[in-house]
This record gives C-alpha cells, structure tokens and sequence, in this order.
C-alpha cells in the first residue's frame, strides 16, 4: 500500500509537470518558425530586408488640344499617406518610384476628376485618362 | 497681416487647369499614342480614345482606315438609314465660337441610299435644366443634303450663326449624320470650329471654370497645402520614409544580442514642394523610443547622391556638446560629400534615464515619456541647384557612442565619408563595398530594422524572434511569406515581450 502511494504521488507530480509544460507552451501563439535565435536565420544576399514594395509609377501623357496641367497625387486609399503629389502635364509622361508599405494593399491616383485605385502586388503602375472603353 | 491682406486683395484667379486659349479644336482622327499610321481597329479605337480625352464625344459614330477622306482616319456613322439626328453624331469640346465658317469634309462610303444629311446644331451650356454633361436644348442651323448619292468628298464650309459668333459663354456644336435606304455610311473628316478651346478633360470635360489662386503659384487653392504661399504648394512623403520603427543594434561589427532596442525611434520625412515640383523643404521627424544600450548614440540622416551645396540651412538639429561634431555653414555635417544632417548628438541630449537599466525596454517600467526632434533642412531652388522629391534617398543611420568613425546603417545602405572604412569585415560584419552591400552578416544578417508602421519594440534581452516569431520565417523565405510578420492583427507577435508605448499599436 505505502509503494502504490508513493508510485501514485510521483505519478501525480508528473502528471503536473507535464500539465505545466504544455501551458507554457500554449502560451507561444505562434508555432512552426524555424529559427529560435535571430543569429540563427541564413537569408539569401540578395533579400534586402525592407518592408516596403517598390513600384515604378508611369503617367502616360496624351496629346491635349491646349496644354492643360492640373496636381496628380498618389496616396493611400484613406490619403493619409501621400506618395506624390505635384503639378503634372497632361500631355507629358512622368515616371516616378514609389516605396509602398507592404501592409498596404491599395493605393489611390488622383489626376483631376479622374480618381483609379490600383493593387500594389506589382512592379509597374501605369496611369492614363484615356477611356476604359474599347468602343 | 498686411502682407496677408494683399496676397488676398491681390490674388488671382487662374482657369482651371488650361494654360492658353488659342487653338482652334480640330478633329482629324488623327491623334494616337502612335506618330504612325498603327492601322486597324486598334489604332482606330486608340485615336477615338484620344479624341474623347480631349472632349470630343461620338455617338454610334465610330474611326476607320478604310477609304479615309484624308490621312489615314476618318469618322464614320453606322449604315446611314435613320433619319433621327441623335442616332450618329459627334460633339465638339466647349468652345467659345468666333466668327467665319465651320469646316469639313464628307463624303459616303457607297453610292446607295435615298436620303444622306448632315446637320449642324449648337448646343448651350445650361447648368440648371441640361443634361448631365451641361448640355442644354439643341439648335440647328443648318443641314447639309447629299443631293448626289456618291462616294465623292464633299468639302461643306457653314457660317458660325450670328447668334452664337464671338460668344464668351460656352458651346458646344454637334455634327449629326442621317440617312434614309441603301446601306451606305456617311464619312467625315477635318472638321474646323473657329472658336476657343473652353472645356477641361481634367474636370469631367465641362466648361472651364474660375478657380481661387489666393498665391498665384499656378496650383489651385484647392490642391495647395499652403495657399497664401506662392514658394510652397505640396506635402509628400518621401519614399522609403513613411513613418516606420527603426531599431538598431549598435554593437556593430561585432554580433549583438539581437534585441534591436539599443536605439529605438519612429522616423519619417516629409518633403515640401513649389508648384515647380522643386524641394523647398525636408523636415525629418524622430521619436526617440528607447535605448537599451550602454552607448549614447547619435543619430543622423545622409541624403545619398545629394551634395551639401543644394541646401540652403538646417535648423532643429538637438547637438548637445560633442566634439566630434563639425558643420558648415548652412548647418550640415562638415568633410562630407553628400549632405549629411545630425539630428541629434546623443541620446543623452533627447531623453534622460528615469533610472535603471536603459530607457524604456524594462516592462517593470520606469517609463519616459519619448521626446521628439523635427529638424527642417531648406532647400536651394535655383534652377542650377533645384532638386524633386524623386531625388531624396534617406539614409538614417546612428553613430555609435560619440565615436564618429563608427556608424551603424540599414542593411546595404552606404556608410558616409567619416565611417571608418576599417571595420567592414570585422567581427561579423561580411561588407562588401565592391557589391555594394553594407552592414549585414556573412548569412545576410542586418544590424538594424526599418518597419513601415508603429510597432512595439523588444524587451531588454529578448531575441527579437521571440517578440515576432514569423519574422524569421519572412526572411528565410525572403520576403515571400509572412511578409506582415510584425502584423498585431494576424497574431504575429508575443505581446509579453514587447514594450507598447503610447501610440503603438
């Protein structure tokens, strides 16, 4: 009798420790990240660390029957971020780059009365008021 | 107040967007992103496009390459076989017309059918009963009759009626084509409107309206941040400074304990421009977070490729007492080749310890309150030496303990003239100023962190993954996954471990 109960204390302390152990890891939210120690991590050369996307944005001018220039603005979807804003040509191609937080998945241009929103999962925006329609 | 009272007094007004009001519109379906004939319906389509940006409008009426009247487009209606004038027609801009005649020139694309017109209307511009584009009710004033069913070109010349001639308000003249029988389509080309060019493609192609310009720099009122200053005009982010958390690590070239909180700020820079789209002003905002770090570290910006000569003055930089610190005399650091700003000397000068170990990176506290320095660097806009924003390439960096030859930088940003070229390869530093790659590892390992965005740094200590876990899972995969791993609302982040201070979410 005194072996079971002792048997059955040490088995109840595992039990225990082991309860506790899960629980702490419970507490880690996120699993499955390969690397536990930042000096732990091999990148490629050629990552360069940035949370930002870089884009090239191109306004594509067309001919005008007069010169006509109003302020072209790039911005964030609630403007409180502004990527570009200047005076721009109508008829003149600009090119700017753009380096657009990667949490940020929308970016509005506002040339006029012409507003477009365009993703920023690419390189390259190209931006004209030409009609959408084919016909 | 004075002066303020006669920039208004005095402020001009400008019209919306046009700069000149002398062409004549001529539609000669001509105009494409092509100086070429690029044939077909897809350079047919692109010259309409051109058209209509420039506030042509077409109604079944539609350009073609086939037996052009001249060049190598033509307008075309469809088969001519209704006698309704709203079934094909074209508008024309807003104009103001002037006197003479209209011109153009017609022809039919077969020699059948019975009847083949066109007519000439003009259309007033009615703000209150019109349509959506303004127009108000149609007048005609003449009709032009193909007397002979033919495919030869007819040169048609109308007088602008006296009752619109020399106008200064708005109008617009619609060419209807119609027809009655047979199959054939009316072709147009070269039509002339001796008038003013009056409409703005900028602005849903209505009329051109009066626009405030209380400074007279050319930007309206509306779009301009500082409208009773005719040197400034706009406020822009400058790219790859919207505002982030920089961390650094500052035990460089040696490794670090990959806390990333020996300096902790939130950092951005804004850019003002003229109506030139020149620089006129940077101004470079640091929040000082926290300092996990035994070293007193300064903290400056180069501008990369930007010699010191562009720069008018710097004003706000926090300097403190330091030796080593040498500016000219606009206020820019002295020996170098590219405009380098100190923003502050040491961290000592912006935030004082509340006691213990480090500011800010102990969650037992105490806390200080970050302090926040906004240095304004002037910029020379003289034609010789004006600069757009698209030449600003920030480079924040920390110089590490008042030694100025020991600098710090983002991963693959360049040290500046008085880094100590010595250091690269040292410790664990695997530079390569050949490839042009800077402070990083020889596994690609950086010595500082820039995150678009507000985040929490790490706890006194505390490896940075244990704060953000997918942090390593974004770089081994190099950006492809995870690539919000500092994200709060995807879960990404071990809250135990990071320092929130007000204002970061």
């Amino acid at each position: 009798m005194k072996n079971f109960i002792i048997i059955s204390f040490i088995a109840l302390v595992s039990l225990s420790s082991c309860k506790k152990q899960m629980n702490e890891n419970q507490d880690l939210p996120i699993t499955g990240s390969s690397a536990k120690k930042f000096n732990e991590i091999k990148t490629s050369e050629n990552f360069d660390w940035k949370t930002t996307n870089e884009l090239t944005f191109n306004y594509v001018g067309i001919p005008t029957i007069q010169p006509v220039k109003t302020t072209l603005t790039i911005s964030s979807e609630d403007g409180k971020i502004v990527f570009y804003a200047g005076t721009q040509d109508m008829s003149s191609n600009f090119q700017t780059k753009l380096a657009v937080p990667t949490n940020m998945s929308n970016i509005v241009v506002k040339y006029g009365a012409v507003s477009k929103i365009y993703s920023t999962n690419v390189s390259a925006i190209s931006f004209d008021i030409l009609p959408t329609l084919a016909d | 107040m004075k002066k303020l009272l006669l920039s208004i007094v005095a402020g001009l007004f400008i019209t919306a967007n046009i700069h000149a009001q002398t062409a004549l519109p001529i539609l000669n379906c001509e105009t494409s992103s092509s100086p070429i004939n690029n044939g077909g319906s897809r350079g047919a389509t692109d010259r309409r496009n051109y058209d209509i940006a420039n506030c042509w409008t077409f109604g079944g009426v539609s350009y073609t390459d086939i037996g052009a009247i001249s060049n190598f487009y033509s307008a075309q209606s469809g088969q001519a076989t209704s006698l309704l004038v709203t079934s094909f027609w074209i508008k024309s801009p807003w104009i103001k017309p002037g006197s003479g005649n209209i011109t153009l020139k017609a022809k039919l694309t077969a020699s059948n059918g019975t009847v083949r017109k066109v007519h000439i209307a003009y259309l007033p511009y009615d703000a209150v009963t019109g349509n959506s584009a303004k127009e108000g009710t149609r007048v005609e004033f003449n009709v032009y009759d193909f007397t002979t069913i033919n495919t030869t070109v007819n040169n048609l010349s109308i007088p602008i009626p006296a009752a619109i001639a020399n106008s200064s308000v708005p109008y617009k003249i619609m060419i209807s084509l119609a027809g009655s029988g047979g199959n054939s389509r009316i072709m147009l080309d070269d039509l002339t409107i001796p008038s003013t060019y009056f409409a703005d493609p900028l602005n849903s192609c209505l009329p051109q309206v009066q626009i405030l310009d209380k400074d007279g720099d050319g930007v309206a009122d509306a779009d301009d941040a500082f409208p009773e200053d005719k040197e400034k005009a706009y406020i822009v982010q400058i790219p790859n400074a919207t505002p982030s958390t920089l961390m650094f690590e500052d035990l460089w070239p040696a490794t670090g304990d990959y806390d990333f909180n020996d300096f902790v700020a939130i950092y951005q820079a804004k850019a003002i421009t003229n109506a030139n789209n020149n620089v006129v002003e940077v101004i470079i905002t640091t929040q000082l977070n926290a300092v996990g770090a035994s070293f007193d570290n300064g903290f400056a910006v180069q501008f990369d490729g930007l010699s010191p000569i562009r720069l008018n003055m710097v004003n706000g930089s926090v300097l403190g007492t330091s030796k080593w610190i040498e500016l000219n005399e606009v206020g820019s650091e002295q020996n170098q080749d590219f405009a380098n700003i100190i923003i502050f000397d040491k961290t000592s000068s912006v935030l004082k310890s509340a006691g213990g170990s480090g500011i800010n990176v102990n969650p037992e506290g105490p806390f200080v309150k970050p302090e926040t320095v906004e240095v304004t660097v002037e910029f020379n806009t003289d034609k010789e030496f004006a600069i757009e924003v698209k030449d600003l390439k920030l480079n924040p960096y920390i110089i590490v303990n008042g030694q100025r030859e020991v600098e710090v930088h983002l991963p693959d940003y360049a040290p500046t003239n008085l880094a100590s070229k010595k250091l690269f390869g040292t410790g664990v530093d695997y530079s390569n100023p050949e490839k042009g790659t800077y402070y990083k590892t020889k596994n690609n390992l950086p010595f500082a962190i820039k995150v678009e965005g507000l985040i929490p740094h790490m706890v006194e200590k505390q490896d940075i993954l244990t704060g953000y876990p997918k942090l390593a899972d974004w770089a081994k995969s190099e950006g492809q996954e995870y690539e919000n791993w500092y994200d709060a609302d995807k879960g990404f982040r071990e809250n135990k471990l990071l320092i929130y201070l007000e204002g970061i979410k």
